[in-house]
């Protein structure tokens, strides 16, 4: 009775399909190994399911896609109420590491993408891998995704 | 004097806390809304995971920050972070859900543990599920000894959000 409830939600949330989301593993694969320095990368949806992850240390991709994509739609509202457009993504400096979080536009499903480095590492280098990834991750949204609506 | 207050509303997810603080506020609201994928636990479209902020200015020129909650609980690590300092929580039920009681019980056992202010009841969706009665959440409270304001709300009406406002403002001054 309970799993019958269990697998109804679970099957009537949107996700993507099985085609993206083996694509969109092999963009984060690229990312973590050409970018020195990252502890782990999730990508989410952007109201907090976990889409896809590779980590290298023990984290909770659950909790970590709920409060990253909290903390994004939060940032998303400041810029905007400070009259700037199209936040796209958030970078926090702790003492032992970093965190970006990125929004990845998707026309179809929305999700962000949030990387976890070591403290020393070239900011360049992670954006512009963040950048390449997102981009990647949208077009293939629209190729897998697109007849969905 | 003029007074800064803060007032929360919390709620499972569809319940109309984002409706309600639209219905209250005299500012154009901050939201944080975004596309729903968790259509097993509610139909609609958008959803809130951060927050939701207006205000709303009552006679005497007090001031009320409106707070909304993100209503899915994998966002509850915000909800004793919005909740610090308010005034009073405002729990939304939402009457047609599957469980409504449920709903309210679990709400009130977390807010216990992260909240030790005010607390009234606004039962929501009232009209989608007339035949079911609303002295169900009355004995639920009277069985657990639980005594608090409870009433039957439409989000749409400011009126029917005020009420819920202006129960914990009367209890504020009463003290």
């Amino acid at each position: 009775m309970i799993n019958d409830t269990l697998f109804q939600t679970e099957a009537s949330r949107v996700k993507p399909s099985d085609k993206y989301l083996a694509a969109a593993k092999e963009v984060l694969h690229d990312l973590v190994h050409t970018t020195s320095g990252i502890d782990g990368v999730l990508l989410a949806s952007t109201d907090g399911f976990e889409v896809a992850s590779i980590f290298q240390k023990d984290y909770d991709g659950g909790k970590l896609s709920a409060v990253g994509s909290s903390i994004l739609a939060l940032v998303q509202a400041l810029t905007s109420e400070a009259r700037l457009t199209g936040c796209r993504s958030v970078i926090l400096d702790a003492q032992d590491g970093k965190i970006m979080i990125s929004a990845v536009a998707n026309k179809n499903q929305p999700m962000i993408i949030i990387l976890v480095t070591k403290q020393q590492v070239l900011l360049g280098q992670i954006m512009h891998g963040m950048t390449k990834a997102t981009n990647q991750l949208v077009t293939l949204d629209e190729q897998y995704h697109g007849d969905l609506k | 004097m003029m007074q800064r207050l803060k007032i929360v509303f919390s709620g499972p997810m569809g319940a109309g806390k984002t409706e309600a603080i639209a219905s209250l506020s005299d500012i154009d609201v901050v939201s944080t809304e975004v596309q729903n994928t968790d259509l097993g636990t509610h139909t609609k479209s958008l959803t809130t995971v951060g927050m939701d902020y207006g205000e709303l200015t009552v006679d005497g020129g007090t001031n009320i920050g409106l707070y909304g909650t993100p209503g899915q609980e994998r966002f509850s690590f915000i909800w004793p972070i919005l909740a610090q300092g308010a005034l009073g929580v405002i729990i939304l039920v939402d009457h047609s859900a599957a469980d409504p009681i449920a709903d309210m019980a679990r709400y009130l056992e977390t807010f216990d543990k992260i909240y030790q202010g005010r607390i009234v009841i606004g039962v929501s969706h009232f009209d989608e599920k007339p035949e079911r009665p609303f002295d169900i959440y009355r004995d639920w409270l009277k069985d657990n000894e639980r005594v608090l304001p409870i009433y039957p709300v439409d989000m749409r009406k400011k009126e029917d959000v005020l009420l819920l406002v202006e129960t914990i403002i009367t209890a504020l001054e009463q003290e």
